[in-house]
């Protein structure tokens, strides 16, 4: 139990560094790489491993947060991410048995869908929205971040797949997956 | 997981669909929260500000190490080239000494010929520096945050200059921090007008580095022209340096801003008015002669 708290902890500690390394005032636009979805990739690349480690109120506060840091309206992106990962909490035990590649085009292309849903409505409500090219940019860069996230995670943190299915907080957490 | 099924209780299925309905919930009252943002929209943003304003203790506590961190690795690049960097640096000191010499002798004249003339007077312009304490762009929006706000005075629409140029405006103050709106921006529109002639338009911002220049008659674009702010739609007040016109890679007239935008650390905001400038305000021309006679007469 003192284990799991001490990873939450590390999960919420993740979040928080991300939104430093975002809002820090040293490298400002424009930048010709652009940023991807940090935020996204690291609760993903957590929640696909362990997803007892991941307290869904911390990446409600997180997303909401930055969207209000980065002065997006709020709201819209915080409850994609929260579905997203939801989606994910509960199919994590399939995805988990996945080989990396297939792994990473799942979450590629749930993101790819999402994003261009979250970009039509804010077209359709004339919000200020990416450009196109911005937009398949930002997709881009966070396709290509997902694995290097997935590595940092699996090198500082040590979470990784554990294939192991006696393990008992798995079975915990598959009471909330969507096989049943 | 089928053989695990049989192990699952009540009380864990109870658990599991309690955690729906809060996912359920949570969802429903984020999207609220937007659907509400769209139709309260001003004063949703005054509760934005005031919440950066909270939060950004937090996040300032992880940026020092990394603005020490980035000092560091400037430092050591400056130093490379020390030498040579200051003999450059005193040249350019004399030339600029020069400079202002003449600057204050046409300051002088211009002031005469001006009183002669019976011109209104240019209203003196004060600053007030500020440093920049977060970068809150996104994909979406190109903004910063400022570390002066409502405490010391700061008003929404204050123009935003660095040394070079014109960086954006003031769009959110809070009680300690306030947001630039940076002329990238898809939502800065800025009347400009060029110099050397009566030309005027808008630099459109749309997110690339480079504004689009609009509403100029297509004789009057020559390009290298320098651009400054026209005043009209009583934001930004006339003859600010914006930057000079160039061609953009998809044959459109754009705007190289003079300022740096890629590294603010110093800003210089312009107090132009006591009027409190609505922070939805977009400074595009509504009534210009109305509004920029208004300023005149404010100072």
């Amino acid at each position: 139990m003192t284990k799991s708290w001490k990873f939450r902890i590390l999960f919420c500690l993740g979040l928080y560094f991300i939104i430093v390394g975002i809002t820090a005032p040293i490298f400002l636009f424009p930048i010709p790489i652009p940023s991807p979805d940090l935020i996204y990739c690291f609760a993903v690349a957590w929640i696909v491993r362990r997803p007892d480690y991941v307290p869904t109120i911390a990446i409600i506060i997180a997303a909401l947060t930055i969207e209000l840091l980065l002065f997006n309206s709020p709201g819209l992106w915080s409850a994609f991410l929260l579905l997203m990962t939801e989606y994910f909490r509960m199919n994590a035990t399939q995805i988990r048995i996945l080989p990396f590649l297939n792994e990473w085009a799942i979450i590629s292309l749930i993101y790819a869908i999402v994003q261009a849903a979250y970009l039509l409505i804010l077209t359709i409500l004339f919000e200020p929205s990416a450009t196109i090219q911005a937009a398949i940019l930002y997709l881009l860069a966070t396709v290509i971040a997902y694995p290097i996230v997935v590595m940092l995670v699996n090198i500082i943190f040590k979470i990784t797949k554990s294939r192991s299915r006696d393990f008992p907080i798995f079975r915990n957490s598959s009471t909330f997956g969507g096989t049943h | 997981m089928d053989n695990y099924s049989g192990r699952h209780s009540t009380r864990q299925k109870l658990a599991g669909n309690f955690r729906r309905i809060l996912i359920v919930t949570a969802t429903v009252a984020l999207l609220l929260l937007f659907f509400i943002w769209q139709l309260e929209n001003e004063r949703m943003e005054r509760v934005r500000v005031t919440i950066v304003d909270t939060l950004h203790p937090i996040t300032e506590f992880g940026h020092k190490p990394l603005i020490l961190l980035n000092g560091v690795i400037q430092n050591i690049s400056k130093h490379m080239d020390l030498v040579d960097r200051t003999t450059e640096l005193e040249n350019e000191v004399n030339a600029l000494k020069y400079l202002r010499e003449q600057v204050e002798l046409l300051e002088n004249q211009n002031a005469e010929l001006r009183k002669l003339l019976n011109a209104p007077k240019r209203p003196v312009q004060r600053e007030m520096s500020a440093m920049v304490v977060a970068d809150t762009s996104s994909q979406f929006r190109h903004s910063i945050l400022v570390n002066v706000g409502s405490e010391n005075g700061v008003k929404n629409g204050w123009p935003v200059v660095d040394s070079m140029g014109l960086a954006g405006r003031i769009l959110g103050v809070g009680r300690k921090n306030s947001r630039v709106l940076l002329l990238v921006d898809a939502s800065s529109r800025v009347p400009i007008k060029i110099v050397g002639g009566n030309a005027r338009g808008v630099a459109i911002g749309d997110g690339t580095p480079s504004p689009k220049l609009q509403f100029v008659p297509a004789a009057n674009l020559t390009l290298g022209s320098r651009v400054v702010t026209s005043g009209d739609g009583g934001v930004f007040p006339p003859d600010i340096i914006v930057g000079e016109i160039v061609l953009g890679k998809d044959r459109i007239p754009r705007v190289r801003l003079f300022a740096n935008l890629s590294n603010l650390t110093y800003v210089s905001l312009l107090r132009v008015d006591n009027r409190e400038i609505s922070p939805f305000d977009v400074g595009i021309i509504t009534t210009p002669s109305t509004n920029s006679e208004e300023i005149q007469s404010g100072f």
